[in-house]
């Protein structure tokens, strides 16, 4: 399945990217799975903090994941 | 759900403020308006100082949130209407970068609301902020 998966705020200057699209082979993958995946690409991810959401969602990691889901990493809320 | 149009291009100027105050002078069922201004803040952070904060937003998932706290907070409160600005871009310090504007045919529910609407955009809304300091380095703002 395809996932695309969007990064914002200071989490881009670890990716250099705000936006990329996964390949996985699995059928059965939750958010856990895809976080796992994306920390060992990038590790320094480990030391922010930020939430995920599906499909604009604030999401739970044991949520399963189907073809075509945007996943975006948030870092801490900065409005107003 | 009706779309609104919740950001703006760099700061909100205060031309625009008033004539948002002005077009609600034909409706005369209000009695009061309550206004909330974010201004950004000219922190001095290890004796350097923020000179201008670069906001980002996720921009899809901002407005369905707005959409969401806008109908919450027209149920929890008796408003006659309500308008929603955040800036995207790059605002100084000293200018405006959020606008909230609630109107009620009275005080006390216009008051509970903006106070209600303000907490809740600024804890759920996906919005980022970079704060630029004066020798051009940067940190990422976190709200409190």
């Amino acid at each position: 399945m395809l996932i695309t998966i969007k990064y914002f705020g200071m989490l881009v200057e670890i990716t250099n990217t705000t936006q990329e699209s996964y390949q996985y082979d699995l059928e059965d993958i939750s958010i856990n799975d895809i976080e796992l995946s994306i920390l060992s690409r990038y590790p320094n991810l480990k030391n922010t903090t930020y939430n995920i959401a599906v499909n604009q969602q604030i999401a739970t990691k044991n949520q399963p994941i189907k073809n075509g889901d945007e996943l975006a990493f948030l870092p801490p809320f900065a409005g107003g | 759900m009706k779309k609104h149009n919740v950001f703006i291009e760099d700061a909100i100027t205060p031309d625009f403020i008033a004539n948002s105050i002005a077009k609600h002078q034909t409706k005369t069922s209000i009695g009061a308006h309550d206004i909330f201004l974010g201004q950004v803040r000219a922190d001095e952070i290890d004796g350097k100082t923020v000179s201008a904060i670069e906001y980002t937003a996720y921009e899809e998932m901002a407005n369905l949130k707005f959409s969401e706290i806008r109908e919450a907070t027209f149920d929890k409160f008796d408003l006659t209407c309500m308008h929603i600005y955040h800036s995207l871009g790059t605002v100084k310090a000293g200018e405006i970068c959020l606008f909230v504007f609630v109107s009620s045919p009275r005080r006390k529910e216009a008051m509970k609301a903006l106070e209600y609407l303000v907490e809740t955009i600024k804890a759920e809304s996906p919005i980022f902020g970079k704060e630029i300091f004066e020798d051009e380095t940067h940190q990422w703002k976190v709200n409190s």
